[in-house]
């Protein structure tokens, strides 16, 4: 019995994770151009956590193929009292997990949580919950793109419009509706229908590096108005359901 | 098959050494003190209850050890006596009689023997006497061994715990404090198990009672 | 002057009455004839359950590659959802060095092979249930992981021979063409016969088991979860190499003198899976069941009428959910049992109402009926 770990039941501790063969030809379906939508489509559901002030649930389908699918499960704790020292604004904290594998370097997804937390400070309005603390936990259940381990430059993007939807179910006050665009690499997160800017990932080893920063910002920025109209269109279609049923009840 | 001395540690207020066939524990209790602020409840009494194996570090399996006893002993005893203050129980099995990868039931009926004498030996206010048995169903007869040995053990299809809460001088069955089992069987032969389980349970508590009763004659000595 | 004082009854809403006085709650629905989570007595939670289309042996998963999770189940109870993938690993077994070529004597098999745990498979799981905070593992989560490992490994539900790896051998003709082939595909192919490994390996499982929306206790619904993915699961055939068969590296093992040790790596196939065998007759699903008593003075007022109406004094609950039914049970019942009840675990705890046999037994009849309702989903 392994004993590194006293408080997980780990198994053997002289066993081999399995490793594919690689050399092989690998069967993989032919991507016809024209079954495949050129656009990426969102999945929303808000509140299926219940123990969580609020939550939310996207599942993205690439736009290179079928395949690649982001699902992932977001949560939002607080404002809870935060212990210590007295703080005149809220604190926020970005927590990543991935739920069934693990293959996200821990270095990588530090730099993830930064970011993540460098956008949403600068979109919540923290003054208005002091001596409180704001937790934000991610929970990657399946991310897949093709021929890559993962991708990390979806999952953010996902991560950013995930965290979005999760606030404003919990009824957390921010400034306006973040959302990310994805071009290439590189991710921008955006406010104020696209006139400002909260954070700018740069991916390593793109195709794009000369092309001029301005231009990448506009192909994200469409990508962006895109998955805003998505989720503030998700988010009328719910409220509208509950006026409704609001409606029914008084009616009665 | 039972032997047990109680008050053979002098820096705590209760313990008790107890062998039951190959198992043998020795656990103290020390209480009531005063917890620390996370630990403390407002109305009763607290527990702290820590299970060490007998060799290696303490993991999951002993976790789960320490929860079933906790649910064992925590109905029994009196505490709303004791507001505002803590119980620690510490069990430390010297030998495990049992392989200790697949199998618990043993160290885990010696252990809730061990708990309520040391309980006893520290004076804290009880509501109800226990016992508990270790049951294996061995063979295609399926013959109930109590308290079995480890080889039977491991011949077994099937293994039980159970704790009994008993009152009128340990002659009447209360309730059903802790009944685990695992293993493969029916519902007919955990009927019987409960059954002979019993019986068995009965028996030590006389067992037990005996201990305690030679305790008080030592204690009361100078009388 | 005198001023009448009046005295205005409390209300609360539902959730915190549930949350400040539990019992109370549960004996005020209870004289109602229904219990906090406004079900009736005896009823379960509908469960729904998918295989979320995560592991790469799945028919429709939509990814193959860069994923190693050989099966998977997500499943929803009411709000919980937990989320079960399974992941392995290989681990070689120990043979004795000395004649690792002779086969075990027939009497040693057929000691083992009475259904003792020596020749039970296991799987290692870690729970983990998010609760918005941080840290090591609860002792919740703690005593779940124990409690499940126990319950496979004791129900044999995975034989060892079912981990069993039969390696096959890739070998690479002229043309750089390579093949694998297996000792089953082909009795009569002399290469497969000719290598015989020294070496015996097993797979070994792992199960992680996420849980959201935790609302009640979780044993019964992480096993009947982790059910569900080990009977999806599909194992990658593995091979080695064949120009490292005969590959012997010298290894000087402590204190002894050099000996021969061969050094295999073993490599899994991407596209052929089998399906991971389990023992059907040793399939189980869990419920649980609570012992509540009946208080007669939490009691709403009855008409006259009724006032001879006989209640019994205790009642068994069946899947327990929620706050106010989770705080004000200290009595439960867990059975993991099959259809025709066989039990393969029983844990009874009485920290509160008196369990009878009565209640024993008509548990067990509902975990059967249970049992073979959700065997209708595998």
């Amino acid at each position: 019995m392994n004993i590194s770990d006293r408080r997980r039941i780990l198994g053997p501790s002289n066993a081999k994770l399995l490793t594919f063969d690689k050399s092989g030809p690998v069967e993989i379906e032919p991507i016809s151009s024209s079954s495949v939508p050129n656009s990426t489509s969102m999945y929303i559901e808000n509140g299926l956590i219940c123990n969580a002030n609020g939550s939310s649930y996207l599942e993205v389908t690439g736009s290179t193929s079928e395949a690649d699918r982001t699902l992932m499960l977001t949560s939002v704790y607080g404002p809870r009292p935060s212990r210590g020292a007295f703080n005149a604004k809220a604190t926020l904290s970005v927590q990543f997990k991935e739920v069934t594998l693990e293959k996200i370097p821990a270095g990588e997804l530090k730099e993830l949580c930064n970011f993540l937390s460098n956008v949403f400070n600068a979109v919540i309005n923290l003054e208005r919950y002091p001596k409180s603390g704001i937790d934000v936990f991610l929970s990657l259940i399946h991310s897949s793109n093709g021929s890559q381990l993962y991708e990390l430059e979806s999952i953010i993007s996902t991560c950013v419009n995930g965290i979005t939807l999760a606030l404003i179910d919990a009824g957390i006050e921010i400034f306006d509706t973040v959302s990310a665009g994805i071009y290439e690499k590189h991710i921008v997160a955006f406010v104020k229908n696209g006139t400002e800017i909260v954070g700018f990932w740069k991916g390593k080893d793109s195709a794009s590096e000369s092309e001029d920063i301005l231009s990448i910002i506009e192909q994200c920025k469409l990508d962006y108005l895109k998955n805003r109209k998505a989720m503030v269109e998700y988010l009328v279609r719910c409220n509208d359901k509950e006026d409704h049923l609001q409606h029914e009840v008084t009616k009665q | 098959m039972l032997s047990a001395q109680v008050g053979v540690l002098d820096q705590v207020d209760g313990s008790c050494k107890l062998q039951c066939g190959e198992t043998s524990v020795i656990c103290s209790v020390t209480g009531p003190v005063e917890p620390k602020a996370r630990q403390e409840l407002p109305s009763q009494l607290a527990l702290e209850i820590v299970v060490r194996p007998c060799r290696g570090v303490p993991s999951t399996r002993e976790k789960m050890l320490e929860d079933q006893i906790r649910g064992v002993v925590t109905p029994i005893l009196a505490r709303y006596m004791y507001p505002r203050q803590l119980a620690q129980i510490c069990c430390q099995v010297l030998e495990s009689g049992e392989p200790e990868e697949q199998y618990s039931g043993k160290e885990l009926s010696a252990c809730i023997n061990a708990v309520f004498l040391a309980l006893v030996d520290a004076g804290i206010g009880l509501l109800a006497s226990v016992s508990c048995v270790c049951l294996a169903i061995t063979g295609d007869n399926e013959q109930i061994q109590i308290n079995p040995s480890q080889a039977n053990l491991i011949k077994s299809t099937s293994t039980h715990v159970l704790a009994l809460q008993l009152g009128a001088g340990a002659k009447k069955v209360e309730n059903v404090l802790l009944l685990e089992s695992y293993g493969a069987f029916d519902e007919e032969s955990m009927l019987q198990v409960l059954h002979s389980g019993e019986m068995a349970c009965m028996e030590t508590a006389l067992e037990l009672r005996k201990v305690i009763e030679h305790k008080i004659r030592e204690d009361f000595i100078w009388r | 002057m005198k001023e009448a004082i009046e005295i205005q009854p409390m209300t609360f809403h539902p959730e915190v009455l549930a949350r400040i006085a539990p019992d109370l709650s549960m004996q005020r629905h209870l004289s109602l004839g229904l219990r906090p989570s406004l079900r009736a007595l005896e009823e379960f939670r509908n469960v729904e359950i998918s295989d979320g289309q995560l592991s790469c042996g799945s028919q429709n998963s939509v990814n193959r590659t860069g994923n190693n999770i050989l099966g998977s189940n997500v499943l929803k109870s009411g709000k919980t959802m937990v989320i079960t993938s399974i992941t392995g690993g290989v681990v070689e077994e120990n043979m004795s060095v000395h004649n690792p070529d002779e086969e075990e004597s027939p009497e040693l098999e057929q000691a083992v092979g009475a259904g003792g745990v020596e020749d039970h498979g296991c799987v290692y799981p870690v729970v983990e249930v998010e609760r918005g905070r941080v840290g090591a593992p609860t002792d919740e989560e703690m005593n779940l992981s124990q409690r499940i490992y126990n319950s496979v490994l004791h129900t044999g539900l995975i034989s060892k021979k079912a981990l069993e790896v039969s390696v096959g051998v890739r070998s690479t003709n002229s043309d750089g063409q390579s093949s694998v082939l297996y000792p089953d595909a082909d009795p009569s192919n002399a290469l497969a016969q000719n290598f015989k490994p020294r070496r015996k390996w097993s797979y070994v499982l792992y199960a992680k088991i996420q849980v959201f929306s935790r609302d009640g206790p979780l044993f019964e619904l992480c096993w009947n979860s982790l059910l569900y993915a080990l009977a999806n699961t599909q194992l990658p055939r593995a091979f080695v190499d064949e120009r490292t068969t005969d590959l012997k590296i010298p290894v000087s093992m402590r204190g002894r003198s050099a000996a021969i040790r061969e050094t295999f790596d073993i490599l899994c196939d991407p596209n052929e899976f089998q399906p991971l065998m389990l023992s059907k007759d040793r399939l189980a699903f869990a419920s649980n069941f609570a012992v509540v008593d009946i208080d007669p003075e939490a009691q709403l007022p009855k008409d006259d009428d009724d006032m001879q109406v006989d209640s019994p004094k205790s009642v068994l609950l069946a899947d327990i959910q929620g706050e106010a039914e989770e705080a004000s049970v200290f009595s439960t019942l867990s059975a993991v049992t099959d259809a025709k009840g066989n039990l393969k675990h029983f844990k009874a705890v009485g920290g509160g109402s008196k369990i009878t046999m009565e209640m024993i037994k008509r548990s067990i009849a509902l975990a059967k009926l249970r049992a073979s309702d959700l065997n209708k989903k595998l």
